[in-house]
This record gives C-alpha cells, sequence and structure tokens, in this order.
C-alpha cells in the first residue's frame, strides 16, 4: 500500500512494534508476522485484529482501520 | 578529574520480537560485536570503540521497547550517595545485585517521572575485543555495515517532561544544553541532557503514555559515514523513518531507521559540544520543525508518534 502512494492508513516502523497501523480484517484470509502484545493481544487475534505492515494476504481482503487510543495519532496540546 | 559522578550513557537494554532478526540487524547492518549469547536468552553487543564489554543488551519478548537505560558512574561509593538523593527525592531505589548482567557490578535503579527505568551502575568488565590501548589502530576488526563507532544516547518518550528534567538536573547532575518550550511561557516539552560534553546524554520529550521508547543513537565518524549508512538501509531494505538530514537541536548530521521489531535507531555524527558554562538553548515549539529537522523545517507525524 506504501509503496502504491495509497494514504489510507498511517505508516509506522513496519516492524510490527508501533501500532499504528492497527486493522481490522473483515473478510478474506491472511498469515501474520510477529506484532507487538501491547497492540494485538490474542484476543485482538481472534476477532481479526492486525497490523497492516504484519498482514501477508492469501485472498483479497477487506479491512478498516482499527487505530487505539493510546500513543497513536493522537496530538499533544503543543502540536 | 573534572568529569565526576554520572559519566555516561552506558548500556540500554532493549526488547525485540525476534532475536535472529535483531542480531542481522545490529551485528551486520549497524556493526556491532556480539559479546556473548547468554543461558538467559539475553544477547549482549558492544561497538568497536567502546572498552567496557557491552552497551547493547536484547532480550526477546512479545512487545519491543526499552526496559532499563543504564548510566556509568565514576565509583561505587557514588552509587550510594545517589541512591540517597534519589531516595530524598521521592522516587523509590531497588538494588540490581552484580552478575545480573555478566560482567557488570551491582547498580542501583529507579523509576524517573516520565516512567522509565533508569539504572546506574559503577562497574564493567573490560571487553576481550577492547580497542587496544597500546599504539593503537583507529579499528581492529574491519568495520561492518554502518560501522558504529559507539553507543551514545536514547530519546525517551513520556509524560511529566519538567519533572523529569529537574530530576536529571537536581538528583543526578545533569545540565540541560537544550530546551523545547509551549508557547506563551508553557511548560518544557522537550529536553536535551548532558552529564558531559556531549550534547545530550538522553533527551525527553512530552508524551501521552508513560515509559515510551523513541530511539537508541550510535555515533559515526563523518557525514560522509551517515550516507554510507543511508546506503546500507537503501541496499538491505531497513525500514526508514528519516534522513539523511541535520538536526537544529544539538546540530548532529542523522539518519533514522527501525530495527525489525520496530524500535527507532539513529546513527549520526557531528553535534555541538557542551561546558557546565554553557547558557540552555532554547526552542519554542512553533520552531521545532527546524529544531528536529533543520533542513525541512518540519516535522513528520511519524517521529512524533512511532514510538515502543
Amino acid at each position: 500500500m506504501e509503496r502504491q502512494g495509497l494514504k489510507h492508513l498511517p505508516v509506522g516502523c513496519r516492524g510490527g512494534g508501533c501500532g499504528v497501523c492497527r486493522v481490522r480484517v473483515t473478510s478474506g484470509r491472511y498469515r501474520t508476522g510477529k506484532m507487538s502484545r501491547a497492540h494485538v493481544s490474542t484476543g485482538d487475534e481472534a476477532v481479526g485484529i492486525a497490523l497492516a505492515c504484519q498482514l501477508i494476504p492469501e485472498s483479497d481482503l477487506a479491512l478498516r482501520r482499527a487505530a487505539r487510543g493510546g500513543h497513536d495519532a493522537r496530538k499533544r496540546p503543543w502540536q | 578529574m573534572a568529569m565526576t559522578g554520572v559519566l555516561r550513557a552506558g548500556f540500554v537494554q532493549l526488547r525485540v520480537l525476534d532475536m535472529e532478526q535483531a542480531l542481522t540487524h545490529y551485528g551486520q547492518r549497524i556493526g556491532l560485536d556480539v559479546v556473548e549469547e547468554a543461558p538467559d536468552g539475553r544477547v549482549y553487543l558492544k561497538c568497536a570503540d567502546e572498552f567496557d564489554r557491552h552497551s547493547i543488551v536484547l532480550r526477546e519478548a512479545d512487545q519491543p521497547g526499552m526496559d532499563i537505560f543504564a548510566f556509568k558512574v565514576a565509583e561505587d561509593a557514588d552509587l550510594d550517595s545517589f541512591a540517597e538523593r534519589v531516595a530524598a527525592s521521592g522516587i523509590g531505589v531497588d538494588e540490581v545485585p552484580a552478575g545480573e548482567q555478566p560482567g557488570v557490578g551491582r547498580r542501583i535503579a529507579f523509576t524517573i517521572p516520565s516512567g522509565h527505568r533508569i539504572e546506574l551502575y559503577a562497574e564493567m568488565a573490560l571487553s576481550d575485543s577492547a580497542p587496544p590501548t597500546e599504539n593503537p589502530d583507529i579499528w581492529w576488526d574491519d568495520p561492518r555495515g554502518m560501522r558504529a563507532r559507539s553507543f551514545d544516547h536514547c530519546l525517551l518518550y513520556g509524560p511529566s517532561i519538567p519533572e523529569t528534567a529537574e530530576f536529571f538536573s537536581d538528583v543526578l547532575d545533569f545540565s540541560v544544553t537544550e530546551k523545547v518550550v509551549a508557547p506563551d511561557g508553557g511548560p518544557t516539552i522537550a529536553a536535551f541532557l548532558t552529564c558531559s560534553n556531549k550534547a545530550h546524554e538522553v533527551a525527553v520529550v512530552d508524551h501521552e503514555k508513560p515509559g515510551m521508547f523513541h530511539h537508541a543513537s550510535f555515533l559515526l565518524d563523518s557525514w560522509h559515514d551517515v550516507g554510507h549508512a543511508a546506503d546500507v538501509i537503501a541496499r538491505y531494505d531497513i525500514s526508514r523513518d528519516i534522513g539523511p538530514t541535520r538536526h537544529g537541536i544539538t546540530m548532529g548530521q542523522t539518519i533514522y531507521f527501525f530495527d525489525p521489531s520496530g524500535n527507532r535507531n539513529e546513527v549520526f555524527c557531528g553535534g555541538h559540544r557542551y561546558y557546565p558554562d554553557h547558557p540552555t538553548r532554547v526552542w519554542t515549539a512553533d520552531q521545532l520543525g527546524k529544531g528536529i529537522f533543520y533542513y525541512e523545517k518540519e516535522l513528520n507525524d511519524r517521529f512524533l508518534g512511532v514510538v515502543t
């Protein structure tokens, strides 16, 4: 998505660590690489939550952003 | 000896999701040497121009980030005096026994207002591959990857930045070399702190969540080596954040990238030197873009928001 210039999701560390590209997959088959448990719990995984940078599609996927409160994208008063 | 008390940033213990990938990154790409793969799974590494046996400790875990940032003090008695001062400031202190990390003496540990675990230690064994001291060559083993010379500093993200900066200044005798202040006389939102001649040994930036890790930084020889690091990043498809560029704050020449678990790294060269008679350089938040990225004059969202 990043190479294609798509801006639907923010791009963070690209290593499954920072959580800014957290998504919910609503349909399709996929595998994932290692993802920080701080952002994707086992319960999250069971309901299709993943980090987009670690998502390896095995079919067409439908997904939407699942940003969480916390550090991602929340601005501080001085920003 | 003019330098007493806390001497320098000593080691950082980082969590990684995959040790094998992390060792390729830190060992082959940044160019550190593996000192020891310990039975508890932690791996100890050092840079070429460091005498002490390790400066980077990697621990495999299910979430990345920083466990500990430790500073070396001049002598063992300093640990007792700092423990007293930390406790007197209202922050609890524990002691980590000698040998918890191989080759490291006893450490004192405490959590600063930004939520990070900081430790102090006085003794670390010399490395078997320490730089020679007699008629020393510039390097002994051929430099690899980005040719990192030494571990330099960390940037930490968390809340309570004014209190954290005050703690480093008042309790650990650091100086604020530069700071960023919110508009209209608001609080300090970032502080660059040193206990030495370097522009910073640690920096702290305001963030909602406590204890977050922004980056660990390694010193290179030259601006040309920063360019070479960019070539390594491109060649091996390392996740790049920003650069090569230059900081207004500290004036260092730099490039940022991520390890395979998402922990940010910096390699840099240059930067100004600090002496205790220097005034603090002050940046206003509206000029933060220029302060952080002097050429671009604007921050990217990733640099502000992406932490582990």
